[in-house]
Order: C-alpha cells, then structure tokens, then sequence
C-alpha cells in the first residue's frame, strides 16, 4: 500500500511542481494570463508599483480604485500607462501623483512623506536670536542673539539647556560678528569680526566648543575665498587677487606659504589642489609642499575651462577617487558656473549657489542650487555608453524665489530647501514632474537645518524664536 | 547466476579506470557547476537567476512535503510497532497455516477492549501470517536462527562496548543462540586486545560463544578501514559455525559499532523479518538508528542532525524498493559469505556491502526495513569546537558513501544481469541524494538570497525583484508546516527516560530546530560537498574513528 501511496503522491507533487514552478516564475516577471486582451495575445506583461510612505499604513488608491494593502504596499499586475496614485492617512494631508508604470519593471514611491494636517511646531527657546549657525551636531544647535560675539549660544536639543560658549574667547564681549563664513559638513566656522574698527577672523570649532585661531590678516572675505580642511584644520587658505597664501593656524609663528599664479583652489583632507593661471592642476601636500601637476601625471584636461571669463576664480572639488588615479573634479566659479574635467565639461552656465556631492550606500548623486532651481545629477541613471562623462541634470524645481540653501533629507530622497516665502520639502526621487511642498515659513536671512535622526527642521520663525517641526510621524 | 564483478576500486583495465574515474568525478562536477553557476548567475544575470531559485525553492517544498508525510506515515509504524511481541509473532510464523488459524481464532479477544494501535498491529500480524501461508514460504524453526553480532571496536574503551553486550543479554531472543564477536585492530595495541578478552571471559558464558577477533595489520591488498576488521572478524564466525555445523542459512549476522545498544526487542525482530522474509538469503534488515545513548547531552546542532539522520531512515524505511543499508544493520551470513564478505578498501562499508549484495547476486537482493531502533552515542567531543569539528569529519565520512557511485555505475554498464530501469532508478536515486545533500543547503540558505542581496540596479528595477522576495516568504511559509511537523516528532522521538524532560528543556529543544539552515547547511551539505569534491579529484579519505564521549 505504501508503494501505491507513495506513486500518487510522487504523480500528485510532480503535476503541482509543473504547473505552479512555470506559472509562479511568469507571474514573478509580470506576466498575466489575459485572454479577453484586444490584441490577441493570452500573456500580458505588467508592472509593479512598490510605495512606502513615512508614516506607514497609508491607504493607497491607484486610479481611484482602494487597494486593501496598506503601505508598505506592492501593487501588481498594473498594465503599462500612467496611474493617478493617492495616500491617504488620517491626521496627515492626502498625497497624489502620477506614476509611470512600466512593462516588467518597478515604479518605485520610497518613502513618500506624508504631512501632517496641523504641522508640529514646538518652540525650542523663548528667546529671540539674530542668527542661527549652519550647523547642527550631536543634538546641539548655534545661536547668536545679537551681533557680539559673547552672545554665541549653544542649545542642546535633548535637555533644553542654553550656555553661552564664548566665554573663554578672549575680547569676546567687545566683538561684533559681521559676518560666519562656513564650509558644507563642516562643524568649523570662521568669524569675520570687528573690534574697536579692526576686522578680526575668528576660526572656532563648534563641535568641541574650542577656538582654534584669531587671525586679523589684510583681506577683504568679500573679495577673498577662504578655505579649510573641514575636519581637524591645520592651515587656513586665503586666495586673493591670483594669490594662495596658506596660514598656518597651530604655529603662529610659522610663516605663510604663499603661491601665485592660481586661478582657482580647493582642499580636501591632508591634500591641497590649485589651479594655475596656465589651467594646469597641481596637487601638494595641505601645506603646498611637494607640488605635482595633475594635468600632466593623469591627463587632466581643462581647456574647457578658457572658457570661462579670466576674471573668473574656481573652488575646486575632487568628487570621486576611482582605481589607477584618474579623478573627477568640480570647478565652481565666482559666478555660480559649474563646471568638471569630464564631458559635458560645462555643466551650468552660472547661478550655483551651492552644491552638494552624495555618496552613500548604493546613492552616487549631486545635488545643486541656483536662486530659482534646483537640478540634480544622478550618477547611477546613466547609461552604460555614457560612463566616463556627467549624467544630464535633472532639474527638480524651477520656479524659487531665492533659493538660499538645501539640504537633501530622509536618506537623500527629497530635499529641503529654504527660499523668499519659506521652507519646501521637494521629493528628488519619484521621477518628474517633483512634489513640492510647503513645510513652514522662516526669517528670511537664517538658514533651516535638518536633524536627520528627529526628522525635524530648525529654524528662526519671523518672531526669530528657534522653531523646531516634526516634518512627518 | 552470481556475478563476478570485484566490488573494490582496484580496477582490472584501463578502460575500468578510465569509467571509474568518469564517474567518481560526476557528482562532486554537478554539484560544485551548480553552486558555482548559481552564484555567477546571481551576479551576471539576477533575474534569471531569480527564477532558478523559484524553481529551486519549489522543489524544495515539495521535497520538504513529501518527506514529511512518509515521515509520519513511518513514525505512525514506528509506534504501532512498538508493543509487538516479537518471539510469539515467531512461534506462530513457524506455525505455518496452523498458526494463522489458531490466530485469527484468538483474533477476536485480543481486538476486544484494544488501543487503535495494537488493533492495526494485530492486523498487520494477520497480514503477514496470510501472506506466508498464502506463498508457501518455508520458515525456518525459530530454534534453528542463530544471530552473529559483530562489534568493531577501535579505540574504544569498555565503558562504551559493555552496554551493547548488556544489551544482547536483556534482548527478548535467547542469548544462548548469539555469538557476540569483538573485532579489534591489531594495530590499536595490545590493551584493546586485553579489553576484548576480559569482556569475553566474562560475558561468554552467557552467549552460545563469545570471540575475539585481532585484525592483523598489513594485509595486502586491505586498506586501514572498518570493512576490513568486520570481514576479518566474520571469517572467524564462519569457522566457528562450520566447526559447530550450523548452516549459514540460518545465521543471521548484524554488523554493530562499538557504541550500539540494541533494544530488548531487536534481535526478537530481526528474527521475525528473517523468518517471515521469502528470500532470507538474499536481503539485509536495516533498523531505526537513533542517537538515545547521549542525545540529550549533546549540544543542540548534534541533537539536530543526528535527529534528523534518524528521521531520514525512517522515510527511507517507507521505500524499501530503493533502501540502502546505513550504519549498523543485520544481513544473511550466508549472503555475507557468499559475496565475499564486505570490502577491505572503502570507508563506506555499510552502504557498499548492499551495492555489492545487489551486483553478486544480478539485483535479486533487497533490504528489508525495520521499525524497531538501534541505539547510538551522538557525537560529543572534549569540547564544543572539537565537536564541531568531529561532526563535520563523521558527516563527511557518511558523505563518502559517494565513494560507491563510480563502482555501482562501473558494475551498472558491464554486468547484465540487473534489468535497465532498475539500473536506471539506482543511478537517479544515487545520484539525486548525493547532489541535493550538497547543494540543497547552499542553495536554500545562502545562494538564493544572493540576487536580492547584491542587487543592481536593474534588477532592483524589475517586478522580479519584488516579486521573488515575496515568493521566498510564501514557499518557506508553506514549508514551515512540514517545520512544525518535524519539530513536534522530534520531541516524540526522544528518549524516554526515568526522569521525565522539563517543559521548559522541550521547548527549548523544540526552539533549537530553528537553527537548522545554518546546521544543515555547514554540517551537513558542506561535508556532502568536501567527500564528493575530494572523490573528484582522487582523493582519497582516511579512515577516522569518530569521537564519542558518555
């Protein structure tokens, strides 16, 4: 009997295997049987619709028709077109869209950030400040409530506690801050101060509350790009008038580098890159020692950049450190062009106000701003014959009014930004046309900071009081 | 016509060797091209390599399904067999048609009042009695068997050997009529040889006889293995049956590891197979191992697999047209001597003695299973990494069977005598198991997950990325059923102590199966895959005594 039993279960199992291997395997690549199809044909192929959204358990509607799964939800078997695609969650204003679905592949909606109906402000401090610092680490925000210098404030996000840090910093109550120079991802800031008519440049390390270096050079940072490593400085760059001068900011008694000649500079880390008047890119050591030229070991060629008005200075920035030496560099002039020593070669006329270079995870993207746009390359879509030269942009939003600062958020795939009539959340990663939405109105001349980890911006609210919003959750 | 094939891997020609050689290299090529093309597919072409691993997890399932329901088909036999009172089961099989009268007479009063189980035992005995009247099977006098148990014994100590023999002594067959055989290795010094005897003097009294058998080293043409030792040992018992006239016909000979201790009604079984059976002389009767000497203190992943070694035989069990004989089994000593005994050059000598049984006699040999156990001592070392390391070496070892592929596939093109689709189901059979061992467990674990792991970007984008992830989860959700059934037979299969397991100890044990991708994957399908990827390329394994501790 248990012959006879195990022959019919063997015929029974090999049947299911046969019918349901072919046919899991051709519903898994978007096949369905569709033998009512106008064109004839019994197998149809379909997409996918995969939408996350932050908070999750949003009600998907895709064409006006309710799916049961909530989000995270994978909606199958959508034949090729354009879907009107809604999330809906109670407490939060409903999301739409448009996505493109097409055969065989994904439309991806990751994570889709819902906004609260009533948007959660929560004033931090009370108190009214003149600045807010483009800076926030480790739960601590910058403030300065007025234009001294004793006034520099650190709040801790967690406890609430206010200390004012510039104690230590001597003549600190007699300095007025005319202006805060600071660099991208960088917990250093330089003071442009003045004290009784003489200007005094202030370096101080925000993140370990300590100041690093008063130095009152002759220059004008209106006219002069001022540069340092973003972590642990050593040395403070001054490029003026075609000329590097490079201070050292340990040993006061150290004299300057200097090199002339330069167009344009940039630093990264323990090296220093300039560009001489000849377009030649040399690279040294952070103090200009053992100089090598670039345009000679690898090839680099910047004729392109003659382009560019003689009068025309460039911050230099090398992006990616690829095998066997060859390295992609941004140059961005004193206009706001952009430019690279890979094709197109000329990547924006002119505008950039900022820019940002994300490389995380499986992410490999720049971000840039102008007043009125904000494009994006993305390294990652482009197509195999293009490899060794930019993606085109992209360019997400046109129509800001003064685009003063951006930031990319909830893992790079939107992006805050703060303009003329407040602070937008823009999606950067649900293809085109690009969501935007207002998250709050701020004073105009402070910058928002995001706090990845809170999902919350920071920002001074016209009464200049320090806001904090949960954008979602 | 017995055939005269040499089952050994001493090859006559060089055309032998040549197809030796093919085939040793088959298995370990199959498997190592799937694993291999498996991972490149993975990373070169993601989404067709997602829809092998559909298919793989597929036939996994169903696999995983079909296991399960003979696993407790033959655990239900198991069970039922338990209360079987082997030796009147025998007293009327000899009988004859007297005997099956005079139980279906008594039928009707043993059924009154019954348990479910011994109602189908009591069924199953009238099944068999009817069968044996029916064909006419001469059955031999239950006075006339004689049982010949041979022990190889190489390292171990008394402590591990008396319990066996305690065992034969407790047995419902008469110790009288068993002749426990202690095979020594010459080589493993004189101290082995002066256990052996000081167990022998004594225990012989209780025995029909009691011998010591003290394999010679370096003898031509025997490699340092166990079937060399068994063989010495049983030339010895053939002598001593010659010498007392006692037919080989009627000794049954049962081939032990030191560790073995056969339960109570084991021999008592064995006879009955035997009587019943209507080619006694051409069929082994393989047991239920199972691992009660120390299982329960073992660490968890040996209490898994050797477990889940017992489970295997008891689904084997279910298809006796296909079983092959594993670790300790019985055999017909006349069978045994016929064919010369089992091999003196491979590891693999319980599983080679059947191959070389089937190929002698053109196929007429089959083994017969048994419900009934034979307890082992589970592998435990000085400590948990010396453990790890001796599993892997026994599983390893077990894995060598592989070692018998090129010969049977040898024997298979060149001896006529066993039809083709029997030839045909054997290779399948022989080479499914090895290259599903190995690979299934890598294949499952580790290399179906890779697509999604390594994704580019371009399978990130497709549907079948989404798709697979989900498929997975529902296939191994439907496999969690067959889970659920494993773990709740393994509790059942545990051993019965005086001292009951606390709840709290079964659930934990209960909770150790779900370390089974790991445990099977590297102590079992990675072993699998050394044995057949060293046989590929001729190498050869040595002989390791595994180490067990009490």
């Amino acid at each position: 009997m248990l012959l006879w039993l195990r022959k019919i279960l063997f015929y029974i199992l090999l049947a299911l295997y046969c019918i349901l291997t072919p046919y899991t395997i051709m519903a898994g690549m978007g096949y369905v049987l569709q033998p009512s199809s106008g064109d004839g044909e019994l197998l149809q192929k379909t997409g996918v619709l995969a939408v996350e959204s932050d908070p999750s358990a949003a009600t998907v509607w895709v064409n006006g028709k309710k799916f049961s799964n909530k989000t995270p939800a994978l909606i199958s078997e959508l034949f090729p077109g354009t879907y009107e695609i809604r999330l809906e969650k109670k407490g939060y204003q409903p999301w739409q869209k448009k996505a493109r679905i097409a055969v065989q592949k994904a439309t991806r909606l990751m994570p889709v950030i819902l906004l609260p109906q009533h948007p959660r402000q929560e004033i931090v401090s009370s108190k009214k400040f003149a600045a807010l610092l483009p800076y926030s680490g480790d739960f601590k925000i910058f403030t300065l409530q007025n234009e001294s210098l004793r006034s520099l404030t650190k709040i801790d996000l967690l406890f609430g506690k206010e200390t004012r840090i510039a104690k230590r910093i001597p003549g600190a109550a007699a300095m007025k801050v005319l202006d805060i120079i600071s660099i991208p991802e960088s917990a250093i800031m330089l003071f442009v101060l003045e004290r009784q008519g003489r200007k005094h440049f202030l370096l101080y390390d925000l993140s370990r509350e300590k100041m690093l270096r008063i130095l009152s050079p002759d220059l004008d940072p209106g006219k002069s790009i001022l540069q340092w490593q973003p972590k642990k400085p050593d040395t403070l760059y001054i490029f003026k008038d075609h000329q590097l001068q490079g201070m050292d900011l340990r040993n006061p008694l150290q004299p300057a580098f200097l090199i002339s000649g330069v167009r344009g500079m940039g630093v990264e880390k323990k090296r220093l890159y300039y560009l001489k008047e000849d377009l030649e890119l040399w690279e040294s050591g952070r103090k200009g020692e053992e100089p090598f030229s670039l345009s000679q070991k690898h090839a680099i060629r910047l004729d392109f950049l003659k382009e560019f008005s003689d009068e025309e200075n460039f911050r230099i920035e090398p992006l990616k450190h690829e095998l066997f030496g060859t390295e992609w560099f941004l140059f961005w002039t004193d206009h706001g062009g952009l430019a690279s020593n890979y094709p197109p070669y000329r990547l924006v006329d002119k505008g950039v106000l900022g820019y940002r270079y994300i490389l995380e995870g499986d992410e490999d993207k720049m971000l840039y701003w102008t007043s009125r746009e904000i494009g994006l390359f993305d390294f990652l879509k482009q197509e195999e014959e293009d490899e060794g030269a930019w993606p085109p942009a992209a360019i997400l939003y046109r129509t800001g009014a003064n685009i003063r600062n951006a930031v990319c958020a909830f893992d790079n795939t939107h992006i805050i930004f703060q303009d003329d009539h407040g602070i937008w959340l823009l999606e950067a990663a649900h293809g085109f046309p690009a969501h935007v939405r207002l998250l709050a109105k701020a004073a105009a001349d402070t910058p928002v900071l995001y706090h990845e980890r809170q999902k919350s911006i920071y920002f001074l609210n016209v009464d200049r009081q320090l806001i904090r919003q949960k954008i979602t959750g | 016509m017995p055939s005269s094939f040499i089952f050994s891997h001493e090859t006559a020609t060089a055309r032998d060797r040549r197809r030796e050689r093919f085939f040793a290299m088959l298995p370990g090529t199959i498997s190592g091209s799937i694993l291999i093309g498996m991972t490149v597919l993975s990373f070169a072409h993601p989404i067709t390599a997602a829809m092998f691993i559909v298919a793989i997890n597929f036939y996994w399932l169903f696999r995983m399904l079909y296991m399960t329901v003979f696993l407790s088909i033959a655990y239900m036999v198991l069970a039922v067999e338990k209360e079987t009172d082997w030796i009147s089961r025998c007293h009327l099989l000899e009988q004859g048609k007297a005997g099956l009268e005079n139980f279906r007479r008594e039928l009707p009063g043993l059924r009154h009042h019954a348990s479910l189980r011994r109602r189908i035992n009591l069924r199953n005995q009238e099944r068999e009695l009817r069968q044996v009247a029916e064909q006419g099977i001469h059955v031999p006098a239950f006075d006339s068997i004689y049982h010949v148990v041979i022990i190889a014994a190489t390292k171990e100590g008394k402590g591990v050997i008396e319990p066996g023999i305690q065992g034969m002594l407790v047995s419902q067959f008469p110790s009288s009529r068993i002749v426990p055989v202690i095979a020594v290795e010459g080589r493993s010094g004189p101290q082995q040889e002066h256990m052996a005897r000081g167990l022998k003097d004594f225990y012989q009294k209780n025995f029909f006889d009691f011998l010591v058998a003290v394999h010679p080293d370096h003898i031509s043409g025997e490699a340092r293995v166990k079937g060399a030792n068994v063989s010495y040992a049983a030339r010895q018992a053939a002598r001593l049956f010659e010498e007392k006239k006692i037919p080989f016909e009627n000794v049954i000979v049962s081939c032990f590891d030191a560790d073995t201790i056969p339960s109570a009604r084991y021999f008592a079984a064995l006879t009955y197979h035997f009587m019943r059976h209507p080619r006694r002389t051409r069929a082994s009767f393989q047991p239920i191992p199972v691992y009660h000497n120390n299982i329960l203190q073992a660490p968890a992943f040996v209490r898994i697999l050797e477990t889940g070694s017992s489970f295997f035989q008891l689904i084997e069990a279910t298809n006796p047209e296909k079983l092959v004989t594993f670790s300790s089994h019985s055999m017909s000593f006349k069978a045994l001597v016929e064919i010369g005994y089992w091999p003196v050059d491979m590891i693999s000598d319980d599983s080679a003695i059947f191959w070389k049984a089937l190929i002698h006699y053109g196929g007429d040999y089959r083994v017969v299973p048994m419900y009934v156990t034979l307890s082992m001592d589970a592998v435990m070392a000085e400590n948990f990494w010396k453990t790890v390391k001796t599993v892997y070496v026994q599983k390893m070892r077990w894995a060598w069977g592989v070692e018998n592929f090129p010969i049977v596939m040898r024997a298979f093109l060149t001896e006529k005598g066993i039809p083709w689709i029997n030839k045909i189901r054997y290779t399948i059979k022989l080479l499914e198991m090895h290259v599903s061992w190995a690979t299934l467990g890598f294949l499952v674990t580790v290399i179906g997950w890779l697509p999604a792991i390594f994704a580019s970007q371009e399978f990130s984008n497709s549907v079948m990325f989404y798709n697979s992830s989900r498929i997975s989860g529902l296939i191994f959700n439907l496999a969690s059923s067959t889970f659920v059934v494993t773990i709740y037979l393994s509790q059942r299969l545990l051993p019965r102590h005086k001292a009951r397991i606390p709840p709290l100890k079964r659930i934990v044990y209960a909770l150790e199966w779900f370390l089974i991708p790991l445990v099977f994957t590297f102590l079992s399908s990675l072993p699998s895959l050394d044995a057949q990827t060293r046989l590929a390329r001729g190498k050869m394994l040595h002989f390791l005594v595994t180490e067990k501790k009490r």
